[in-house]
Formats: structure tokens, sequence, C-alpha cells
């Protein structure tokens, strides 16, 4: 029969102590910071920007990209706010490399893409293809409906351009 | 992935599936590791004295009739020839069906396989021994040249034990994760026509009896299949009920010598941690940017964390004895290796488990095609994959912390049974400090990647 120290029953008194204390201070924090997503990695390549391309485009100042107000114009076809995502390819090297772009579902995203070879882009997942053209810059919008994480990335060099991580 | 769209072929970097799990919030990941660092210190304050798991005749005897089902010469040959079916099908598919992603190949050998393994071995055992078309081609060999399969023509060398399966299972991870074009047939071909042209050769040589510790994917669900609660006892080999844990304490099995067992195992660890590592961007930003070849980098990587699991385990367990103060330390590194399959099983559902609800379900539905020619022989064609997991995101995250954290609370109690078992009683305590710093590492390291990827 083991004898139970006086010193090893304080030990595992504090011990216990410690442990609830952790535990409710962990779960406090967890639920009180419960549906945060990571705030760190904040989308560095988003604009905002009215849909000038578009026919529903309409002549708001593009100067100031935050404020993407359909509101201020009469026009009665709201402006399209989407995230746009640049991809250029020149002299073999893609450009940008791994970006890493966080959107919320139901987001526009538009990939504008331009370069002076021919490649594809391929976006996983929602298994949306862009050729691109030399020379010729071409777009492809699409809604991300769908949370997760996707891999954009062009099908001839076959580098990753951007990861687009969709937030519920 | 396609999703039948006629002519869309998509060249994946990083195998099937298109959609990836959603970073788990940091919040997440901290809650967990303050929870396993908690349990962890409990666990040590209230450690029991004597050892609980070492006990071979443990457990909860089932009844005789169904050792003796099991243990059937007919029974046994069943399962080889479904083995040998089913695996005959795959191969219609890989060698007749067209190269493109629609082909189940790819799912089965990634998911259904690699990953399917696990949950069917932790729940029934060393499943893939029953199944292994290999032992079966072996088998049948044997019979038509009248020798015994236990028989080969040399004993087996004494200091390989898992050592083959340990660069087997390196080489297959190297293939999952790193091999260029690992998403075509001709590829995953070359790799099975290696492997099982090798395995066979060294059946012949070594008798059947290789496949036990040589065969790469026999000792992945062997050791998987020592986390099952069903287990043999070690008197008169009845399949009894027990605890995992006790189950696990019978690798490498009564105080055999098991070398290559902590390779294995820093394999399998390792592998599963830089799958999660690798996708990150920051590391595929450095590895595009740096113009080093892909394969290269990644096969460096790889190798580097394999060998720091291995390293720090190694240290830790010497260190540990350390300060134990036991003599002849350097078999304690085999003899803790198991606590830490707990551990592994963690890391391989945290980042696999929606890998095999959501593939494993389209791959069921592509094997229902296996030639991609509109044939719908399992009744499954056409039909679309339940993305629910997929589209709660936070379930998901709950779930891959939790095993993590589930999976070192068990290693924790194994390491502390086994150091009970092994060390005296005075420094019982002590000498686990620095293997408990070792596992703390391995489920940090397991969590960053989780929330950092």
């Amino acid at each position: 029969m083991p004898r139970i120290t006086a010193a090893r029953r304080v030990a595992r008194a504090s011990a216990a102590a410690l442990v609830l204390a952790g535990l409710t201070g962990g779960l406090l924090a967890g639920c009180a910071s419960g549906g945060e997503t990571d705030p760190a990695a904040s989308p560095r390549n988003t604009t905002e920007q009215s849909a000038s391309p578009t026919p529903s485009g309409d002549a708001s100042t593009p100067s100031t990209p935050s404020s993407t107000t359909p509101s201020s114009t009469p026009s009665s076809t709201p402006t399209v706010r989407a995230t746009v995502l640049d991809i250029t390819i020149a002299n073999g090297k893609v450009s940008p490399n791994a970006e890493q772009v966080k959107v919320k579902a139901g987001t526009t995203v538009r990939i504008q893409a331009s370069g002076d070879a021919a490649d594809e882009i391929h976006v996983h997942g929602y298994d949306k293809a862009l050729a691109i053209k030399p020379g010729a810059a071409s777009s492809l919008e699409f809604v991300a409906d769908q949370t997760g994480r996707f891999e954009i990335e062009t099908h001839e060099t076959g580098a990753l351009v951007y990861q687009l991580i969709v937030t519920p | 992935m396609t999703d039948g769209a006629a002519g869309g072929v998509t060249v994946l970097a990083h195998g099937v599936g298109g959609r990836g799990d959603l970073p788990v919030p940091f919040s997440t990941a901290l809650v967990g590791a303050a929870v396993a660092l908690l349990v962890s210190f409990a666990i040590l304050a209230w450690a029991w004295r004597t050892p609980r798991f070492e006990d071979a005749d443990a457990g909860w005897v089932l009844p005789e009739r169904l050792t003796r089902l099991v243990d059937s010469a007919a029974f046994r040959l069943a399962l080889q020839i479904l083995g040998l079916l089913t695996t005959a099908y795959v191969l219609v598919a890989a060698l007749f069906g067209p190269d493109l992603l629609v082909n189940p190949t790819f799912g089965v050998v990634y998911v259904l396989f690699w990953v399917g393994l696990v949950p069917l071995s932790v729940a029934f055992g060393p499943v893939w021994r029953l199944v292994n078309p290999l032992r079966t081609l072996h088998r049948l060999v044997s019979w038509l040249l009248r020798t015994r399969p236990e028989d080969g023509l040399l004993p087996l060398p004494a200091g390989l034990g898992y050592w083959p399966a340990a660069v087997g299972l390196f080489g297959f991870v190297w293939l999952e994760l790193i091999a260029p074009s690992n998403t075509t047939l001709p590829v995953v071909r070359m790799w099975f026509a290696v492997y099982a042209v090798l395995s066979l050769m060294a059946a012949v040589i070594y008798g059947s009896r290789w496949f036990d510790r040589g065969d790469p994917f026999e000792v992945y669900s062997k050791l998987f299949g020592h986390l099952s609660p069903l287990a043999r006892r070690a008197a008169d080999g009845r399949l009894v009920l027990r605890n995992p844990l006790g189950h696990l304490a019978r690798l490498p099995g009564s105080g055999a010598a098991a070398p290559g067992l902590v390779a294995v195992i820093s394999v399998l660890l390792g592998s599963t941690a830089y799958d999660g590592f690798s996708q990150s961007t920051s590391w595929v930003r450095f590895v595009q940017g740096s113009g080093v070849p892909e394969v290269l980098a990644g096969t460096t990587a790889l190798t580097c964390l394999i060998l720091l699991v291995a390293g720090t385990f190694w240290t830790g367990t010497i260190v540990a004895g350390g300060m134990a103060g036991v003599r002849g330390g350097s078999g304690l590194p085999q003899a803790f290796a198991p606590s830490v399959m707990p551990i592994a099983l963690g890391y391989m559902i945290a980042h696999y488990f929606t890998l095999l609800v959501l593939e494993g379900q389209r791959t069921l539905i592509q094997l229902s095609d296996p030639l991609s020619n509109g044939a719908n022989l399992l009744g499954l064609s056409g039909r679309g994959v339940d993305s629910t997991l997929a589209n709660s995101p936070e379930l998901v995250a709950l779930v891959k912390v939790g095993a993590v954290v589930v999976g070192h609370v068990f290693g924790v109690i194994a390491a502390h049974d086994r150091a009970a078992a092994l060390f005296p009683r005075r420094t019982a305590l002590l000498g686990q400090l620095p293997l408990l710093v070792v596992m703390v590492g391995y489920t940090l390291g397991g969590l960053t990647l989780l929330f950092a990827t």
C-alpha cells in the first residue's frame, strides 16, 4: 500500500486546482472568441471596385476603392462588388507567387489574367478554366458559394498562383 | 474534379480532391493545446504506479465459435479471394481505363486504400494480412510449386525487423505526396508493379514470413490494428475484447526486439506532418520563388520531418532512461514506440478524415464505371457526392483538433504505463518528463499545422 505523503497530497491538490482553472479559462477563451476566423492574414490583393467593363457598369468614382456605393447613382442595375485577382505571366514567371486570399462565401470573384505566353488558369473545386492568350487580357467571374480552400494555378507552368480561402 | 463534365481534365497539384478544408480557427487550436497540456500534467499528478496494461491475457473473451470461424481455412480463403477479386477489378480500371481523374484508380489508391485501411484496422485489427493479394499470389505460387508458403530459401535475417516496411512506406508516401504526375496512370502502375515484383521476390526468398514485418501495408495495418479493441489472448489465441491501450502494449510483442519500429512510426508521423506543411502557402511560395525543383525541395522537407520525429523521439526516450536511472537504454526507443501510435492516429484523422468521407464517396461512385464508358456496375453511377461535411467547417475543425488532442492524451497514458513497467518506481515519474515534452511537441506541432497551413 503506497503511503500518500502530505507533500504528495498538496501536489495533487494544486495540480487539480491548476487543471480546473486552466480548463475553465481555456474553454471560456474558446467560447468568447468562438466564431472568429483567423484575422492574421488580411486579404492583401483584394480590391473592391464596381464592375466597370460589364454592361451594367456605371460612372462611379474609381479613385476611392472603398466607396462602392451603388446607392449614389440613380441607375437601377446594382453594381457588382467583386474581389479581383490579377494574374500575369511574363517571361515564364507567373505573378503573384502563391498568394493567399480570403473572401466570404457569396462574394463574386473575378480573375483577370494576361500574359505573353499561352496558358490556362484552373480554379480547383469550382472547376473553372480560363485560357490566356498572349497579348490579350481575359477574365473569368464566378460566385464563391462553397466554403473551403481552393487552389488557383496555371496549367502549363504548374504554379500555384492564389490559394482562395472562402469562409462562411 | 470534373463531375462528368465533358473533356474537363484537371491536373491537380496535390493529388485527388479539389476542395480543401479551411484552416482551423486559432482559438480552437489554442483551446486544444491547453487541454492537451493540462490533461498531460493531470495524468502525471494522478499517475498509477503499477502498470495496468501489461497483462497479455486480459480481455473479455468472445465466444469460441467466433475464434474458430475467423481462424478457419474457409474464412481465410474467402477473404483472400475477395482481396484478389477486388484488386483485379481495380486493375481493370488501372490498365484499361482512361488516364483521367475520373478513373477510380487514384481514389482507390490514395483514399480508399491508404486512408481507409486505418479505420478498418482500428476497428478489426490487422486486416490487410487477411486480404493482401500479394500474399495470396505467393500462396498460389507455393501451391503450384508444392512448397509450403512459410518456407523460403533463406531464413529472415535477424536485424531486418521492420526496416523494409519503413523503406516501403517511405516509398509510398513519397509517391502520394511528392512524385510528379502521381495522378497519372503510368506513375501509379509503375510504382505498384515494382512494389509487387520486389515483394514477391522477397516472399519467394524468405517465405511468407516476409510479409509479417517486411510488407509496408501489412505493417501499416498491423500498427493501427494494435489500437483495436479486438485482440487475441496470448495464452490460447482466442479473440477477446479489451482496452485498446492494453492491446497496444502487446507491440512489439513480449519484449521481442523490433528493429526499425521507430523508423516506421517516424515515417507515419513525419509524412502526415509533411502533408499538412506542404500545403501552406508560405512553403509553396518559397519553393516556387527559389527555383529549386519541387521534387527536390519536397523530398528534402519530407526526409527532414521524418528524421526530426525519429531524432526527437529517440533522444527523448534515451534521456528518459537516463533520468530514470535505467541501464542499457538502447532498447527504450523501441519499447516506447507503440505509445506514439495514438498520436499518429490523431494526426491521420485530423488530416485525412474529410478526404475519406468526401473523396471516398466520389471514388465509390467512380468505381461503378471503371472504364469511364458509361457503365453502372455498382449502381452508383451518376450520383453526387454528399458534401454536408464540407459545408460544416466548425464541425470539421472540432473533429480535427479533438482527434489530435485525444490522440495525445492516449499516447501519454500509454507512455506512462510503459514507464511504470520499465522504470524503477522511485524514478518513474521523473523519467517520463522528457518523453512528455516530446509528445507535447508533436501535439503542438500538429495543432500548428492545422491552423497555420
